[in-house]
Protein backbone atom coordinates (compact mmCIF):
# COMPACT_ATOMS: atom_id res chain seq x y z
CA UNK A 1 0.00 0.00 0.00
CA UNK A 2 1.44 3.48 -0.69
CA UNK A 3 1.09 6.17 1.47
CA UNK A 4 1.31 9.52 0.41
CA UNK A 5 3.39 11.93 2.39
CA UNK A 6 0.48 13.36 4.63
CA UNK A 7 -0.30 10.26 5.26
CA UNK A 8 2.82 9.40 6.15
CA UNK A 9 3.13 12.24 8.53
CA UNK A 10 0.28 10.68 10.74
CA UNK A 11 1.77 7.65 11.02
CA UNK A 12 4.85 9.22 12.26
CA UNK A 13 2.82 11.32 14.79
CA UNK A 14 0.84 8.07 16.10
CA UNK A 15 4.69 6.43 16.16
CA UNK A 16 5.70 8.99 18.10
CA UNK A 17 2.67 9.56 20.51
CA UNK A 18 2.76 5.81 21.44
CA UNK A 19 6.61 6.23 22.28
CA UNK A 20 6.25 8.91 24.46
CA UNK A 21 3.13 8.56 26.26
CA UNK A 22 3.31 4.43 26.32
CA UNK A 23 4.69 2.54 29.27
CA UNK A 24 6.75 -0.59 29.43
CA UNK A 25 5.39 -3.18 32.17
CA UNK A 26 8.54 -1.77 34.57
CA UNK A 27 6.55 1.32 34.23
CA UNK A 28 9.61 3.62 32.19
CA UNK A 29 8.85 4.94 29.03
CA UNK A 30 9.17 2.85 26.04
CA UNK A 31 12.71 3.31 23.95
CA UNK A 32 13.06 3.15 20.35
CA UNK A 33 14.23 -0.42 20.77
CA UNK A 34 11.45 -1.15 22.61
CA UNK A 35 9.35 0.47 19.88
CA UNK A 36 11.25 -1.97 17.16
CA UNK A 37 10.58 -5.29 19.33
CA UNK A 38 6.72 -4.24 19.59
CA UNK A 39 6.20 -4.47 16.00
CA UNK A 40 8.44 -6.89 15.13
CA UNK A 41 5.85 -9.21 18.10
CA UNK A 42 2.97 -7.63 16.79
CA UNK A 43 3.35 -7.90 12.84
CA UNK A 44 6.99 -9.31 12.11
CA UNK A 45 9.28 -6.49 10.06
CA UNK A 46 10.81 -8.30 7.03
CA UNK A 47 14.60 -6.64 8.18
CA UNK A 48 14.58 -9.05 10.60
CA UNK A 49 12.87 -12.10 9.54
CA UNK A 50 15.08 -14.93 10.36
CA UNK A 51 17.83 -13.21 12.48
CA UNK A 52 19.12 -14.41 15.84
CA UNK A 53 21.51 -13.72 18.54
CA UNK A 54 24.12 -10.77 18.21
CA UNK A 55 23.20 -10.61 14.26
CA UNK A 56 19.84 -9.78 15.41
CA UNK A 57 20.91 -7.37 18.04
CA UNK A 58 22.85 -5.33 15.71
CA UNK A 59 19.90 -5.02 12.94
CA UNK A 60 17.48 -4.20 15.69
CA UNK A 61 19.87 -1.37 17.18
CA UNK A 62 20.05 -0.68 13.51
CA UNK A 63 16.30 -0.59 13.05
CA UNK A 64 15.81 1.23 15.98
CA UNK A 65 17.62 4.38 15.00
CA UNK A 66 15.95 4.41 11.81
CA UNK A 67 12.66 4.37 13.48
CA UNK A 68 13.95 7.12 15.41
CA UNK A 69 14.63 9.02 12.54
CA UNK A 70 11.67 8.56 10.25
CA UNK A 71 9.61 10.07 13.33
CA UNK A 72 12.11 12.98 14.93
CA UNK A 73 13.44 13.03 11.60
CA UNK A 74 16.95 14.12 10.65
CA UNK A 75 18.56 17.79 10.64
CA UNK A 76 20.71 19.10 7.78
CA UNK A 77 23.45 21.56 7.90
CA UNK A 78 21.02 24.45 6.63
CA UNK A 79 18.68 23.87 9.81
CA UNK A 80 15.85 22.22 8.23
CA UNK A 81 14.44 19.01 9.04
CA UNK A 82 14.15 15.86 6.68
CA UNK A 83 12.38 12.78 7.25
CA UNK A 84 13.59 9.97 5.97
CA UNK A 85 11.08 7.23 4.57
CA UNK A 86 11.45 3.70 4.87
CA UNK A 87 10.67 0.89 2.40
CA UNK A 88 7.17 0.19 1.31
CA UNK A 89 7.11 -3.12 3.76
CA UNK A 90 8.08 -1.62 6.60
CA UNK A 91 5.71 1.50 6.25
CA UNK A 92 2.83 -1.54 5.92
CA UNK A 93 4.57 -2.59 8.91
CA UNK A 94 4.37 0.24 11.18
CA UNK A 95 0.50 0.77 9.63
CA UNK A 96 -0.41 -2.78 10.07
CA UNK A 97 1.21 -1.90 13.75
CA UNK A 98 -0.87 1.22 14.94
CA UNK A 99 -4.19 0.02 13.21
CA UNK A 100 -4.25 -3.31 14.98
CA UNK A 101 -2.70 -1.93 18.42
CA UNK A 102 -5.64 0.70 18.06
CA UNK A 103 -3.16 3.53 17.90
CA UNK A 104 -4.76 5.02 14.85
CA UNK A 105 -8.04 4.91 13.01
CA UNK A 106 -7.98 3.96 9.01
CA UNK A 107 -10.55 6.94 9.77
CA UNK A 108 -7.86 9.53 10.67
CA UNK A 109 -5.32 8.49 7.41
CA UNK A 110 -8.60 9.73 5.37
CA UNK A 111 -8.20 13.80 4.58
CA UNK A 112 -11.02 15.59 4.96
CA UNK A 113 -11.33 16.61 1.29
CA UNK A 114 -14.79 18.52 0.20
CA UNK A 115 -14.03 17.84 -3.33
CA UNK A 116 -15.06 20.35 -5.94
CA UNK A 117 -18.75 19.59 -6.25
CA UNK A 118 -20.17 22.32 -4.17
CA UNK A 119 -18.31 24.95 -6.58
CA UNK A 120 -19.14 23.58 -10.10
CA UNK A 121 -22.52 23.76 -8.62
CA UNK A 122 -21.91 27.24 -7.15
CA UNK A 123 -20.94 27.99 -11.21
CA UNK A 124 -23.86 26.59 -12.48
CA UNK A 125 -26.16 28.44 -10.59
CA UNK A 126 -24.10 31.69 -11.62
CA UNK A 127 -24.24 30.89 -15.03
CA UNK A 128 -27.09 33.23 -16.84
CA UNK A 129 -29.34 31.37 -19.46
CA UNK A 130 -28.80 33.61 -22.26
CA UNK A 131 -24.58 32.24 -21.79
CA UNK A 132 -24.05 29.62 -25.12
CA UNK A 133 -21.10 28.42 -23.13
CA UNK A 134 -19.24 29.63 -19.78
CA UNK A 135 -16.36 32.12 -19.85
CA UNK A 136 -13.64 29.88 -18.61
CA UNK A 137 -10.95 31.95 -15.71
CA UNK A 138 -8.18 33.74 -17.85
CA UNK A 139 -4.69 31.46 -17.67
CA UNK A 140 -3.23 35.54 -16.77
CA UNK A 141 -4.60 35.04 -13.42
CA UNK A 142 -2.77 31.78 -12.55
CA UNK A 143 0.52 32.89 -10.10
CA UNK A 144 1.52 33.70 -6.42
CA UNK A 145 0.38 37.15 -5.22
CA UNK A 146 1.81 39.04 -2.61
CA UNK A 147 0.57 41.56 0.18
CA UNK A 148 2.50 42.76 2.73
CA UNK A 149 0.44 45.03 5.57
CA UNK A 150 0.44 46.13 9.13
CA UNK A 151 -2.04 45.14 11.60
CA UNK A 152 -2.79 47.18 14.78
CA UNK A 153 -0.34 44.79 16.69
CA UNK A 154 1.46 43.05 14.19
CA UNK A 155 2.39 42.55 10.47
CA UNK A 156 1.67 40.08 7.96
CA UNK A 157 2.93 38.56 5.10
CA UNK A 158 0.46 36.97 3.06
CA UNK A 159 0.95 34.57 -0.44
CA UNK A 160 -1.93 34.02 -2.40
CA UNK A 161 -1.55 31.11 -4.88
CA UNK A 162 -4.09 30.85 -7.82
CA UNK A 163 -3.64 27.24 -9.85
CA UNK A 164 -4.45 27.03 -13.32
CA UNK A 165 -8.41 26.80 -13.59
CA UNK A 166 -10.01 23.21 -14.05
CA UNK A 167 -12.09 23.02 -17.34
CA UNK A 168 -15.55 23.81 -15.72
CA UNK A 169 -13.84 26.98 -14.41
CA UNK A 170 -12.56 26.40 -10.72
CA UNK A 171 -9.62 27.40 -9.40
CA UNK A 172 -7.36 25.84 -6.42
CA UNK A 173 -6.30 28.17 -4.17
CA UNK A 174 -3.24 28.40 -1.17
CA UNK A 175 -2.58 30.88 0.98
CA UNK A 176 0.19 31.23 3.41
CA UNK A 177 0.23 33.90 6.22
CA UNK A 178 3.61 35.27 8.16
CA UNK A 179 3.26 37.12 11.14
CA UNK A 180 5.67 39.18 12.96
CA UNK A 181 6.38 42.14 14.69
CA UNK A 182 5.47 45.52 14.26
CA UNK A 183 9.08 46.23 14.72
CA UNK A 184 10.24 43.49 12.41
CA UNK A 185 7.58 45.08 9.51
CA UNK A 186 9.26 47.80 9.85
CA UNK A 187 12.67 47.00 8.50
CA UNK A 188 10.94 44.03 6.85
CA UNK A 189 12.37 45.45 3.05
CA UNK A 190 15.85 45.42 4.66
CA UNK A 191 15.96 41.89 5.95
CA UNK A 192 17.63 38.48 4.21
CA UNK A 193 15.40 35.78 4.07
CA UNK A 194 16.74 33.52 7.13
CA UNK A 195 16.75 37.25 9.48
CA UNK A 196 12.35 37.01 7.96
CA UNK A 197 12.63 33.49 9.37
CA UNK A 198 14.31 33.49 12.42
CA UNK A 199 11.96 36.77 13.15
CA UNK A 200 8.72 35.08 12.15
CA UNK A 201 6.30 34.94 15.33
CA UNK A 202 4.16 32.53 13.13
CA UNK A 203 2.99 30.91 9.86
CA UNK A 204 -0.66 29.87 9.15
CA UNK A 205 -1.53 27.85 6.22
CA UNK A 206 -5.26 28.12 3.84
CA UNK A 207 -6.23 25.56 1.31
CA UNK A 208 -9.52 26.11 -0.96
CA UNK A 209 -10.75 27.01 -4.34
CA UNK A 210 -12.01 30.20 -6.39
CA UNK A 211 -14.60 30.79 -9.08
CA UNK A 212 -14.97 33.66 -11.26
CA UNK A 213 -18.51 35.26 -11.82
CA UNK A 214 -19.50 36.01 -15.31
CA UNK A 215 -19.65 39.83 -13.23
CA UNK A 216 -15.54 39.23 -13.40
CA UNK A 217 -15.53 38.88 -9.58
CA UNK A 218 -12.67 36.39 -8.39
CA UNK A 219 -14.32 34.95 -4.97
CA UNK A 220 -12.08 33.06 -2.83
CA UNK A 221 -13.04 30.23 -0.20
CA UNK A 222 -10.04 29.08 2.04
CA UNK A 223 -10.18 27.01 5.62
CA UNK A 224 -7.44 27.03 7.94
CA UNK A 225 -5.09 23.99 7.34
CA UNK A 226 -4.95 23.23 11.05
CA UNK A 227 -8.60 23.72 12.18
CA UNK A 228 -10.97 24.13 9.30
CA UNK A 229 -11.74 27.37 9.89
CA UNK A 230 -13.25 29.68 7.11
CA UNK A 231 -12.15 32.40 5.40
CA UNK A 232 -13.52 34.32 2.11
CA UNK A 233 -11.92 36.46 -0.32
CA UNK A 234 -13.69 38.90 -2.65
CA UNK A 235 -12.83 41.21 -5.37
CA UNK A 236 -13.23 44.68 -4.70
CA UNK A 237 -11.54 46.18 -7.80
CA UNK A 238 -10.58 44.91 -11.10
CA UNK A 239 -9.20 45.42 -14.55
CA UNK A 240 -10.92 43.16 -17.65
CA UNK A 241 -8.60 39.80 -16.73
CA UNK A 242 -10.35 38.70 -19.85
CA UNK A 243 -8.98 41.32 -22.24
CA UNK A 244 -5.59 41.10 -20.99
CA UNK A 245 -2.72 39.02 -23.01
CA UNK A 246 -0.09 39.66 -19.79
CA UNK A 247 -0.56 38.07 -16.71
CA UNK A 248 -2.32 39.93 -14.32
CA UNK A 249 -0.17 42.02 -12.11
CA UNK A 250 -2.74 42.57 -8.99
CA UNK A 251 -5.73 41.81 -7.14
CA UNK A 252 -7.83 44.51 -4.50
CA UNK A 253 -9.37 42.08 -2.42
CA UNK A 254 -11.75 42.20 0.74
CA UNK A 255 -10.93 39.82 2.90
CA UNK A 256 -13.81 38.13 4.77
CA UNK A 257 -13.71 35.89 8.75
CA UNK A 258 -16.19 37.16 11.08
CA UNK A 259 -18.64 39.88 10.67
CA UNK A 260 -17.88 43.15 12.54
CA UNK A 261 -19.04 42.46 16.16
CA UNK A 262 -21.27 45.51 17.23
CA UNK A 263 -20.74 47.25 20.89
CA UNK A 264 -24.32 46.70 22.03
CA UNK A 265 -24.96 43.04 20.74
CA UNK A 266 -28.41 44.12 19.21
CA UNK A 267 -29.15 44.46 15.39
CA UNK A 268 -26.98 46.98 13.15
CA UNK A 269 -28.17 50.92 13.41
CA UNK A 270 -27.94 53.53 11.36
CA UNK A 271 -25.55 54.79 13.50
CA UNK A 272 -23.12 51.83 13.58
CA UNK A 273 -22.01 52.22 9.60
CA UNK A 274 -19.52 54.37 9.88
CA UNK A 275 -17.33 51.61 12.61
CA UNK A 276 -19.11 49.14 10.05
CA UNK A 277 -16.91 50.72 6.72
CA UNK A 278 -13.67 51.34 8.55
CA UNK A 279 -14.00 48.04 9.39
CA UNK A 280 -14.12 47.22 5.88
CA UNK A 281 -11.83 49.27 4.55
CA UNK A 282 -9.14 47.60 7.05
CA UNK A 283 -9.31 44.83 5.33
CA UNK A 284 -9.09 45.52 2.03
CA UNK A 285 -5.65 44.60 0.42
CA UNK A 286 -3.91 44.84 -2.50
CA UNK A 287 -2.03 41.22 -3.61
CA UNK A 288 0.87 41.74 -6.18
CA UNK A 289 1.84 39.57 -8.06
CA UNK A 290 5.17 37.72 -6.88
CA UNK A 291 6.09 35.04 -8.91
CA UNK B 1 -24.71 33.20 50.96
CA UNK B 2 -24.84 35.41 47.47
CA UNK B 3 -27.97 35.07 45.67
CA UNK B 4 -27.94 33.60 41.74
CA UNK B 5 -28.44 37.36 40.92
CA UNK B 6 -25.74 38.67 42.99
CA UNK B 7 -23.29 36.30 41.08
CA UNK B 8 -24.82 37.30 38.13
CA UNK B 9 -23.78 40.72 38.48
CA UNK B 10 -20.73 40.20 40.43
CA UNK B 11 -19.17 38.20 37.41
CA UNK B 12 -20.80 40.71 34.82
CA UNK B 13 -18.92 43.69 36.73
CA UNK B 14 -15.67 41.41 36.76
CA UNK B 15 -15.56 40.57 32.69
CA UNK B 16 -16.42 44.70 32.95
CA UNK B 17 -13.04 44.96 34.76
CA UNK B 18 -11.15 42.84 32.93
CA UNK B 19 -12.20 44.41 29.54
CA UNK B 20 -11.23 48.14 30.75
CA UNK B 21 -7.63 46.51 32.03
CA UNK B 22 -7.37 44.79 28.70
CA UNK B 23 -7.84 47.93 26.90
CA UNK B 24 -5.35 49.73 29.01
CA UNK B 25 -2.89 47.60 28.15
CA UNK B 26 -3.46 47.72 24.52
CA UNK B 27 -3.29 51.47 25.00
CA UNK B 28 -0.21 51.23 26.71
CA UNK B 29 1.25 48.84 23.64
CA UNK B 30 0.67 45.83 25.91
CA UNK B 31 3.41 46.75 27.95
CA UNK B 32 5.31 45.77 30.27
CA UNK B 33 6.81 42.65 29.27
CA UNK B 34 8.19 40.25 31.91
CA UNK B 35 11.73 40.17 32.35
CA UNK B 36 14.17 38.88 30.45
CA UNK B 37 15.68 36.20 32.05
CA UNK B 38 14.24 32.56 32.52
CA UNK B 39 14.13 33.68 37.05
CA UNK B 40 12.91 37.50 36.34
CA UNK B 41 10.04 35.23 34.30
CA UNK B 42 9.22 32.95 37.14
CA UNK B 43 9.08 35.11 39.71
CA UNK B 44 6.76 37.54 37.24
CA UNK B 45 4.43 34.48 36.63
CA UNK B 46 4.58 33.44 40.44
CA UNK B 47 3.42 37.02 41.43
CA UNK B 48 0.73 37.50 39.09
CA UNK B 49 -0.59 34.31 40.11
CA UNK B 50 -0.27 35.25 43.50
CA UNK B 51 -2.31 38.16 42.39
CA UNK B 52 -5.13 36.51 40.48
CA UNK B 53 -5.71 33.99 43.66
CA UNK B 54 -6.33 37.08 45.58
CA UNK B 55 -8.26 38.48 42.97
CA UNK B 56 -10.42 35.32 43.39
CA UNK B 57 -10.36 35.45 46.78
CA UNK B 58 -12.30 39.03 46.72
CA UNK B 59 -15.05 37.09 44.50
CA UNK B 60 -13.58 39.33 41.88
CA UNK B 61 -12.64 36.79 38.93
CA UNK B 62 -12.50 35.66 35.46
CA UNK B 63 -10.55 32.94 35.64
CA UNK B 64 -10.76 29.57 34.61
CA UNK B 65 -12.65 28.57 37.72
CA UNK B 66 -15.52 30.46 36.36
CA UNK B 67 -15.14 29.20 32.71
CA UNK B 68 -18.89 27.19 32.93
CA UNK B 69 -19.96 30.41 33.66
CA UNK B 70 -18.04 32.71 31.57
CA UNK B 71 -18.85 30.51 28.21
CA UNK B 72 -22.00 32.48 27.39
CA UNK B 73 -20.98 35.96 28.07
CA UNK B 74 -21.04 38.00 24.98
CA UNK B 75 -17.87 40.39 25.76
CA UNK B 76 -15.68 36.91 27.02
CA UNK B 77 -16.34 35.84 23.22
CA UNK B 78 -15.26 38.50 21.68
CA UNK B 79 -11.82 39.08 24.32
CA UNK B 80 -11.34 35.16 23.42
CA UNK B 81 -11.52 35.51 19.79
CA UNK B 82 -8.94 38.15 20.27
CA UNK B 83 -6.76 36.02 22.33
CA UNK B 84 -6.57 33.06 20.37
CA UNK B 85 -6.54 35.56 17.91
CA UNK B 86 -2.89 36.86 19.48
CA UNK B 87 -2.18 32.76 19.89
CA UNK B 88 -2.44 32.66 16.05
CA UNK B 89 -0.35 35.02 15.09
CA UNK B 90 2.20 34.28 18.16
CA UNK B 91 2.07 37.69 19.88
CA UNK B 92 3.62 37.09 22.97
CA UNK B 93 3.23 40.12 24.36
CA UNK B 94 -0.54 40.28 23.60
CA UNK B 95 -0.93 37.04 24.89
CA UNK B 96 0.90 37.58 27.90
CA UNK B 97 -0.95 41.02 28.90
CA UNK B 98 -4.08 39.22 28.64
CA UNK B 99 -3.22 36.45 30.79
CA UNK B 100 -1.76 38.88 33.59
CA UNK B 101 -4.96 40.78 33.36
CA UNK B 102 -6.84 37.48 34.15
CA UNK B 103 -7.99 35.86 31.13
CA UNK B 104 -8.20 32.44 31.32
CA UNK B 105 -6.05 30.76 29.34
CA UNK B 106 -7.46 27.36 29.18
CA UNK B 107 -10.60 29.20 27.47
CA UNK B 108 -11.88 26.74 24.36
CA UNK B 109 -12.78 28.12 21.37
CA UNK B 110 -17.03 26.40 21.40
CA UNK B 111 -16.72 25.77 17.27
CA UNK B 112 -13.55 24.01 17.23
CA UNK B 113 -12.33 22.86 21.33
CA UNK B 114 -9.20 24.48 20.58
CA UNK B 115 -6.93 26.47 23.36
CA UNK B 116 -4.76 29.30 22.55
CA UNK B 117 -1.91 27.00 23.53
CA UNK B 118 -3.41 24.16 20.39
CA UNK B 119 -3.26 27.04 18.38
CA UNK B 120 0.25 28.78 18.75
CA UNK B 121 0.99 24.98 18.72
CA UNK B 122 -0.20 24.57 15.25
CA UNK B 123 1.24 27.80 13.97
CA UNK B 124 5.30 27.29 14.81
CA UNK B 125 4.49 30.24 17.08
CA UNK B 126 7.13 29.52 19.76
CA UNK B 127 7.19 32.44 21.32
CA UNK B 128 3.55 32.26 22.43
CA UNK B 129 4.41 29.36 23.18
CA UNK B 130 6.67 30.14 25.90
CA UNK B 131 4.54 32.38 27.13
CA UNK B 132 1.79 30.08 27.81
CA UNK B 133 4.04 27.86 29.31
CA UNK B 134 6.00 29.55 31.33
CA UNK B 135 2.32 31.23 33.09
CA UNK B 136 2.04 27.91 34.35
CA UNK B 137 -1.29 27.95 34.64
CA UNK B 138 -2.02 25.43 31.05
CA UNK B 139 -4.18 22.78 31.46
CA UNK B 140 -1.97 20.10 28.75
CA UNK B 141 -4.66 17.38 28.63
CA UNK B 142 -7.33 19.54 26.89
CA UNK B 143 -8.15 18.30 23.94
CA UNK B 144 -9.99 19.59 20.63
CA UNK B 145 -13.04 18.65 19.70
CA UNK B 146 -11.20 16.12 17.43
CA UNK B 147 -9.67 14.74 20.47
CA UNK B 148 -6.25 16.24 19.77
CA UNK B 149 -3.86 17.23 22.19
CA UNK B 150 -1.50 20.35 21.30
CA UNK B 151 1.56 17.93 21.44
CA UNK B 152 -0.37 16.45 18.29
CA UNK B 153 -1.12 19.62 16.48
CA UNK B 154 2.79 20.52 17.14
CA UNK B 155 3.71 17.57 14.68
CA UNK B 156 1.03 17.61 12.28
CA UNK B 157 0.96 21.43 11.38
CA UNK B 158 3.49 23.25 13.14
CA UNK B 159 5.98 20.38 12.25
CA UNK B 160 8.16 21.17 15.10
CA UNK B 161 9.48 18.01 16.36
CA UNK B 162 11.40 19.54 19.40
CA UNK B 163 7.77 21.90 20.31
CA UNK B 164 6.05 18.42 19.82
CA UNK B 165 8.52 16.83 22.90
CA UNK B 166 8.32 19.74 24.70
CA UNK B 167 4.71 19.82 25.50
CA UNK B 168 4.45 15.98 25.72
CA UNK B 169 7.02 15.93 28.62
CA UNK B 170 4.19 18.54 30.09
CA UNK B 171 1.74 16.40 29.29
CA UNK B 172 2.97 13.61 30.94
CA UNK B 173 3.82 15.60 34.02
CA UNK B 174 0.57 16.95 34.64
CA UNK B 175 -1.22 13.25 33.94
CA UNK B 176 1.13 11.63 36.24
CA UNK B 177 0.55 14.44 39.17
CA UNK B 178 -3.26 13.94 38.35
CA UNK B 179 -2.88 10.13 38.29
CA UNK B 180 -4.04 10.21 34.25
CA UNK B 181 -3.51 7.67 32.08
CA UNK B 182 -1.73 9.35 29.11
CA UNK B 183 -3.02 8.33 25.41
CA UNK B 184 -2.97 9.94 22.36
CA UNK B 185 -7.21 10.02 22.04
CA UNK B 186 -9.22 9.31 25.07
CA UNK B 187 -10.52 6.17 26.32
CA UNK B 188 -7.67 4.13 23.89
CA UNK B 189 -4.70 2.22 24.73
CA UNK B 190 -1.64 4.28 24.45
Amino acid sequence: MAFTKWQLHRLRNALGAYHDYGRAEDNKPFNWKDMTEGIDYSVGLDVLKGSAGAARERLVKQFSERLRQFVEGVRRSDGTWHYPEPQESTVNAIHEFLIGEDLLSEEELRNYDPGPQAALRLLEYLDQAFDAERIAPPSTLEGTYRSERFEPDDFVVRNLTLHSASEGGLIRVGMTEDWYDLLTGARFPDLKLEDRREARQSYVMYAGWAILTPENNLLIFLKKEHNAENCYYLTVAAENWHALSAPVQALALLRHHYPFELDNGGPPQPAAIPAIVEFLSANVALFSRAR
Amino acid sequence: MPTQQERETALALAVEELRARIAKRRRDGWQPEPGETPQEQRDHWHNIAQRLAERAKDGNATGDDQLPQLRDDRAMNIMAREFLQAAERGNPQMIGAFIEEGFPVNWQSPKTGETALHVSASVGARNALRVLVGCGLCDFLLRDRQGRLASELAYLYGKDSAVTRWLRVHERKQAKARGIKLTRRPNTSP
